[in-house]
């Protein structure tokens, strides 16, 4: 009975935004030992929560999570693609996001494989048919699902208590961030070009987490496909962003003045109020396009960064 | 260039597929050492259905190679020319679109959807072309329209489902074994072994059709009966194999040719020896893919090329005479 009422308060919980709170009350339920309770991940399987030891992550994303909610040193293997934290270095590299080794994995001995969408399948299936514990997070489609699969991970791994506090944290945050947005009248249409400074342009569309990362920083994407999609030359004249956010790539010292001078060598792209005016925006790529706790970081960063450039532009018209 | 013999041949095929067994349950990531704990999950759960599976899909290709080229009468023939690859991928990208990721038999599912996709190609060539023994050439042209029109649904709904495609499109596309799981292994297997010895006890109708179709029905072969057969024995053995590991090219198309040059067009040797020829280099080939670039692996499909093509233009510009001048 106590365990329908703790499921219950989690969904209402999550379903008014009041995640952490109450996800605490769900695992404190747990925690006292009084019920049975499981967590499921994205392909329908539940699992018991379980201080879990040994932990392979097969995205840098997931990594990231572990290491903010304490769990760093339960880490046994990455990907090649993890960078964060700088220790991340030092593990064992299980091969690429999309390629790993089913051997690499195991040859760690792992109580955990935590994988997100975008790791193969067959992979997956692999693994599970081994007897290794798997665990596998979607896509999340907005930053308050980031926050979510970070509780859901927390309550899987039996995290600290203090890691639960963060989460709450990062959840209040974000409540905060939706109230401020209501004082806020204008939406600068802004467009995240999601890689390279050449053709084809891929933009974050609906249902990505970045269309509500620009959100909450307090624009509006401009960009109306779904998902991540190329931009064609007419989308970007009809749609006509007054920003242009983009991924920096680590160690790279392109300013945004040469980013907008690149992209200005096509016409369509010279043509909008983004390119026109220098406002391009960019981020580190690792904190931007990774589904993690860092996200709340890129959103602060946007945030200020949206407000400067809109307050010069206050200056510059008066 | 003279003709090898044969038995040796096997010999040496046979040697080769033995230290490639060897050798692929011996390497990897994980080591090789008896005694600790995980040592027979990794060789026996991991390594051993892996390189038998390698072991089929080589040869089921090779195979169908063989008689998808003696069916068409032409030499560019290949497992996937009618459409089968298309056809395998379409089925699964489709039920990856359809089905939700968290239905708990997707394992079985997908290689049975890529399989149906397969099969359904051609069942439709058949619905098109009620005399498949009339024109070879008729034969080749429909199911090259047939698999680009798969291809075209597949791309379609890959660019229509972007989020949900992520995870299966790599795979078809370019072939990995990383799943290789012993029920696998045991329907390829005897898929393979059917395929193999359908075509040795039907060698003599397969050689009299190179002669030609005239001579062949001269010879009192059932063309139209025997093309048919032909058609359902190779796309039977492509599909399995595209529905346990993805669209591998190459295999098919050049292990019957560089038989054919060294030993002959007769089938009864052609299909042993590109049988095993095809499941020896499987096996070099996905060794390589998991030792080359450790610890992540490489597709299949850029591996046979690799290591297929440059032998295969060297035999080339070798042969003289017969089939390839």
């Amino acid at each position: 009975m106590l365990r329908y009422l703790a499921i219950a308060l989690l969904i209402a919980a999550l379903g008014t935004g009041g995640g952490a709170a109450a996800f605490r009350a769900y695992a404190d339920s747990v925690r006292g030992g009084s019920a049975e309770t499981t967590v499921q991940d994205a392909l329908g399987q539940s699992l018991a929560p379980q201080s879990f030891e040994r932990i392979v992550t097969l995205a840098p994303n997931l990594t990231e999570i572990v290491y903010f909610l304490g769990g760093f040193e339960r880490i046994v293997g990455v990907t090649s693609y993890d960078t964060y934290p700088p220790d991340v270095d030092k593990l064992p590299k299980v091969g690429g996001y999309v390629n790993p080794g089913v051997e690499s994995i195991v040859a760690l001995d792992p109580d955990l494989v935590l994988c997100f969408r975008g790791n193969p399948l067959t992979v997956i299936q692999k693994l599970k048919e081994l007897g290794t514990t798997v665990f596998v997070l979607d896509n999340p489609s907005s930053l308050r699902e980031i926050v979510e699969q970070m509780e859901k991970v927390a309550f899987l791994i039996c995290a600290e208590e203090t890691a639960f506090e963060r989460i709450e944290t990062l959840g209040r945050k974000l409540e905060v961030r939706e109230k401020e947005l209501k004082m806020q009248d204008a939406r600068p249409r802004m467009m995240m070009l999601a890689c390279c400074l050449a053709p084809p342009f891929y933009a974050a569309g609906r249902d990505t987490f970045i269309d509500d990362l620009i959100r909450l920083a307090g624009g509006t994407n401009a960009f109306t496909g779904k998902g991540f999609a190329v931009v064609s030359p007419e989308e970007f004249l009809a749609a006509n962003p007054e920003y242009l956010l983009l991924p920096a790539p680590k160690a790279d010292s392109t300013t945004p003045e040469e980013v907008a001078q690149a992209l200005g060598r096509y016409p369509y792209l010279a043509q909008t109020a983004a390119v026109k005016n220098g406002r391009i925006i960019l981020i580190d790529e690792d904190i931007l396009t990774r589904p993690g706790p860092r996200v709340l970081q890129a959103l602060e960063l946007l945030t200020r960064e949206l407000q400067a450039l809109a307050g010069s532009e206050g200056e510059a018209e008066e | 260039m003279r003709r090898l013999n044969p038995a040796w041949a096997i010999a040496v095929l046979a040697a080769l597929l033995v230290i490639t067994v060897g050798a692929s349950l011996c390497m990897g990531a994980a080591g090789f050492s008896p005694g600790e704990p995980g040592f027979s999950l990794v060789v026996f759960g991991i390594r051993l259905p892996r390189v038998l599976l390698a072991l089929a899909v080589g040869g089921m290709l090779a195979a169908s190679g063989v008689y998808m080229q003696t069916l068409f009468a032409n030499p560019l023939a290949e497992p996937y020319i009618t459409g089968v690859s298309a056809g395998a991928g379409l089925g699964a990208v489709a039920a990856l679109s359809l089905l939700p990721l968290a239905l708990a038999h997707l394992v079985f599912l997908l290689p049975l959807s890529a399989f149906i996709g397969g099969m359904a190609v051609t069942l439709v060539l058949f619905v098109l072309l009620r005399n498949p023994g009339s024109s070879p050439l008729r034969l080749l042209l429909l199911g090259i329209a047939l698999g680009t029109l798969a291809a075209s649904v597949m791309a379609f709904i890959l660019i229509t489902f972007p989020e949900r495609m992520l995870r299966g499109a790599l795979f078809w596309l370019f072939g990995s074994l990383a799943g290789a799981s012993s029920w696998q292994v045991a329907v390829a297997g005897s898929i393979l072994a059917a395929g193999c010895a359908w075509g040795l006890v039907s060698h003599r109708p397969l050689d009299a059709l190179l002669l030609g179709r005239e001579d062949a029905h001269n010879l009192g072969v059932n063309v139209p009966n025997l093309s048919r057969r032909l058609l359902v024995v190779a796309t039977l053995l492509a599909s399995v194999s595209v529905a346990f590991a993805g669209i591998v090219t190459f295999v098919g198309l050049v292990i019957p040719h560089i038989m054919r040059m060294l030993f002959g067009a007769g089938h009864l040797r052609l299909i042993v020896l590109s049988t095993l020829g095809g499941m020896t280099l499987m096996g070099i080939v996905d060794l390589a893919a998991r030792a080359l670039l450790p610890p992540g692996e490489i597709p299949l499909s850029i591996i046979t090329s690799l290591i297929g093509a440059p032998f295969f233009i060297l035999l080339l510009l070798r042969v003289r005479g017969g089939l390839y001048e």
